[in-house]
């Protein structure tokens, strides 16, 4: 009985120092960068003095951790046995699982909400400098806040983080509040979200799908359903072109609702988490309003935006406007909401929280630019936005995508 | 090269298996052939993680090897003596001691007004406090007459840099593993118990001490002012777990490999925390390093045989030592006079005596242990203050959402389970149990252990959630 155990424990023992290794027999390669979302470490260079300096090991490291075989699957196993088994987040420092299985981003909890705080005085300054510029010349520029998650649905929080972050948000929103009624140019989401909100959770839900939908945003996301972006949407066309709003025949361009992979799932837990999703029929909306889609790359490949125009005869009729939007990925959805209403509209979305200078005379063309941000980090974009409107009092340089507004 | 990353278990030791196994089959079990494999890896194992360091190996190798045949002789100049025995120290004192001493003498011109005194940056050789130990504990020996010199400067190096306790330890005799350096036979039965071991400190490195590492770490980490009474009480009682855990897994680890390899190397923990006594917890918890300041301080200084205030004396000047060998900082100064201090006391009043095999002495001695280690674990003197007073005059209750966050179920499950283990009778040892039995169904479970522990451990390796063992810093 010992020989056998001693051969089954050293068989095994072998197999666990080889199972990874075996795991490259069997194709099983890491899946790359796009599944663990983030860059992967790259190979080593060799030289004496990598080697001899020890930092040769720690590359070398961070490779193998990166690339062995089957990592890909051991980590999805782990983020499974972390979710199902101990009911926690496989990535807590990323996602936090409120209350009713609801999902927040971590950061946009705890550390965004002081970072507005502290950033009230550079708010408050760039907001002055673009209601000059709103008043004196072309082009008029707007802002956008785009509620979050936590500020619409607190009660889903974990009370002890609710405490916490309700303090921080309600200040910071009540000082922004205060300082958007003195200007017009600010457009705040949250009360007409809230009103949303009330309206949906007075339904009475009839299936699971329902229940799910009666939440503005997704429910392992930190984004809206398609309908909540729709409402955004005509928000924003309210605000810019009051009255013009004809987009109640939206809702038909979508696929009905199923269950799909959830944004949450791709990109931190890798486990399975199907949540209610419908797909949004692009083509047969652009030809419902005549719409031409133009996606273009900056020259350096880096960045990307989408310019639509309207063409031929009008369904909805839209302003006589070129609409600049940089925008992040609270808009991503409503954008195509807000295209029918102008005569061109481009669409630039945040690069980490900077637009490249090759959009600067892009947007010094614009008629009507938006600046649009979800209010967790719309601190870090402040930078970006003083530097865009410190370009817009000097004289244009050529630019070879002036002429699409001339 | 952490025992616990995917470059070490899946890459260096198949490797080094197939490699010394090969060697065994082919040169028929020639010793010195499976020695230079050993050898070979266990350099570049070295290299791997700390590079040019290598050059200290060798220089103390080099050193103690003929400083063990030169004070062999009989009418051996003194000062040759002494250097052979200070020579490996020189490098102890100027890479890890340099740096504090240099930032104090600094702080002390600055206070006094006098030109700015340059403070060091110089790297710590992973290792170093536990092989130049090895080192010295071989010259002292032969100077002892304890054993006969290694006349193969290859033998010695191998003992010197061996890889499974080259970085933290257990610190090695050399008089223990002389035969098996020259001669040594694996067996299916060690390979297979070796095995064991290895998988049992894997899993408690990677599922219990990394659990209890980063609610500590998070703990203290805190900013000062940010440090609550649940803050300061849970993050401490992480560390008082993940210090064991950590540390005995690498035990388990060093002594797992060993013998697959046919090495037997000395226990190094003995269920610690069921300790009655302070006295009986240092017989308990790294158990090779007490037994070397013993030996090679203790006693030299007389041990007990001098009356009760120089026995009293000497027991402190081990425990400062102690104390200074775990780090260059006032922290270790104070953690380890802290720990003679309470030998002192149990001394003086023959506590550990009336206190053996008892509840109250287990509990007694688990709180003083418990309130040192947070002197250990705090990066300074200010930190330990903050700790001590919301511990014991707690007043802030807050949890902050950084500390909340990693108080997952996980990680307070896995706690709670430390804290059993912990609590467990005096004399259950559960790997022991596992081991001896031979039935079908022990076999079995025995079998389903290894393979639950080696499996989860591989999920936890996968997404990355390690952190290096805590003794590689000392």
């Amino acid at each position: 009985m010992k020989k056998t155990s001693n051969i089954l424990i050293t068989i095994s023992f072998l197999l666990f120092l080889l199972l990874p290794q075996a795991g490259l027999l069997f194709n099983f390669v890491g899946e790359g960068e796009e599944f663990q979302n983030r860059k992967l470490s790259p190979y080593p260079e060799i030289s004496a003095e990598s080697v001899f300096s020890s930092s040769f090991g720690l590359e070398m490291n961070s490779y193998i951790w990166d690339h062995f075989p089957l990592r890909s699957d051991l980590l999805k196993i782990d983020h499974w046995i972390d979710y199902h088994i101990f009911k926690d987040s496989p990535v807590p420092d990323k996602v936090l699982i409120g209350k009713e299985d609801t999902f927040f981003i971590y950061q946009s909890i705890t550390k965004y909400p002081k970072n507005n705080l502290s950033s009230l005085n550079k708010y408050k300054e760039i907001f002055t400098k673009a209601a000059e510029i709103h008043r004196k010349r072309k082009p008029k520029i707007f802002f956008v806040f785009s509620p979050s998650k936590a500020s619409l649905y607190p009660e889903f929080l974990p009370d002890s983080f609710k405490k916490k972050y309700l303090v921080g948000d309600k200040k910071f929103r009540s000082e922004l509040e205060e300082y958007s009624g003195k200007t017009k140019n600010i457009l705040l989401l949250w009360d007409a979200f809230n009103k949303r909100k009330n309206e949906l959770s007075s339904k009475s839900p009839q299936t699971d799908i329902d229940k799910r939908l009666r939440y503005l945003f997704r429910p392992y996301d930190q984004h809206f359903h398609w309908e909540t972006a729709i409402y955004q949407a005509k928000l924003i066309v309210d605000f810019l072109a009051p009255g013009k709003w004809k987009g109640e025949t939206f809702n038909k361009y979508f696929t009905n609702y199923k269950y799909e992979k959830s944004e949450i799932e791709k990109r931190f837990f890798k486990i399975d988490l199907p949540e209610p999703y419908k797909e949004f029929i692009h083509k047969d909306f652009f030809s419902a309003f005549n719409i031409w889609q133009i996606g273009r790359k900056s020259p350096n490949g880096l960045e990307k935006y989408i310019e639509f125009k309207k063409k031929g005869p009008e369904k909805i009729t839209p302003l006589n406007k070129n609409l600049v939007v940089i925008h992040d990925s609270f808009l991503f959805k409503s954008k195509y909401f807000i295209t029918p209403f102008f005569k061109r509209s481009v669409f630039i979305k945040w690069k980490k929280h900077k637009v490249s200078d090759f959009f600067i005379p892009i947007i010094k063309n614009a008629d009507i630019i938006l600046l649009h941000g979800f209010e967790s980090h719309f601190f870090a974009k402040l930078k970006s936005i003083e530097k865009i409107l410190d370009n817009l009092g000097k004289k244009n340089s050529h630019h070879p995508l002036i002429s699409l507004y001339q | 090269m952490v025992f616990s990353s995917p470059v070490f278990l899946f890459y260096f030791l198949p490797i080094i298996i197939l490699f010394y196994f090969s060697t065994k089959v082919l040169s028929r079990n020639n010793n010195s052939a499976k020695n230079y494999v050993l050898l070979i890896f266990s350099t570049i194992f070295y290299i791997y993680g700390s590079g040019i360091y290598i050059l200290i190996i060798l220089a103390v190798s080099i050193s103690s090897y003929f400083f063990g045949l030169i004070i062999k002789r009989e009418n051996i100049n003194p000062v040759l003596k002494i250097t052979g025995l200070v020579f490996p120290l020189l490098f102890l004192i100027v890479f890890k001691y340099t740096n504090f001493i240099s930032s104090q003498i600094s702080s002390l011109a600055e206070l006094i007004g006098l030109s700015e005194f340059p403070v060091t940056n110089i790297m710590l050789p992973i290792g170093i406090s536990f092989y130049i130990f090895q080192a010295l504990s071989y010259v002292i020996d032969v100077n002892n007459k304890n054993i006969e010199p290694e006349k193969n400067y290859f033998k010695l190096l191998l003992y010197i840099s061996m890889f499974p306790q080259l970085i933290a330890g257990p610190i090695v005799r050399y008089k223990k593993i002389a035969k098996q350096l020259h001669g040594r036979q694996e067996t299916l039965n060690d390979f297979s118990l070796g095995a064991t071991r290895f998988v049992y400190g894997l899993s408690k490195k990677v599922i219990m001490a990394d659990a209890c590492g980063i609610v500590a770490d998070t703990a203290y980490n805190t900013p000062l002012g940010s440090v609550t009474a649940p803050v300061a009480l849970i993050g401490s009682l992480a560390y008082f777990l993940q210090i064991y855990f950590d540390f005995s897994a690498y035990s388990d680890m060093a002594i797992g490999l060993g013998r697959i390899f046919g090495f037997s190397f000395p226990e190094n923990f003995n269920r610690p925390y069921s300790s009655s006594s302070i006295s009986e917890f240092w017989r308990r918890w790294h158990i090779t390093l007490s037994q070397w300041f013993r030996d090679y301080v203790f006693f030299p200084l007389g041990g007990p045989y001098r009356g009760t205030t120089r026995t009293y004396i000497n027991l402190w000047i081990v425990f400062v030592l102690t104390g200074i060998w775990h780090g260059a900082d006032w922290t270790f100064l104070i953690w380890g006079i802290f720990h003679g201090g309470m030998i002192f006391i149990e001394k003086l009043f023959a506590l550990d005596k009336k206190r053996k095999r008892n509840i109250t002495g287990r509990f007694i001695t688990i709180f003083f242990v418990f309130i040192s280690w947070i002197i250990f674990r705090s990066n300074s003197i200010e930190q330990v203050l903050v700790f001590y007073s919301n511990i014991f005059y707690p007043q802030n209750w807050h949890l902050s959402p950084d500390f909340m966050n990693v108080l997952t179920h996980k990680n307070l499950i896995l706690m709670g389970i430390g804290f059993l283990i912990v609590f467990f009778p005096k004399d259950f040892v559960v790997g022991k149990y596992l081991e001896k039995v031979d039935d079908l169904t022990s076999v079995s479970l025995r079998l389903a252990v290894i393979t639950i522990l080696m499996a989860y451990s591989l999920f936890i390796i996968a997404s990355n959630n390690y952190s290096p063992f805590i003794y590689f810093q000392f």
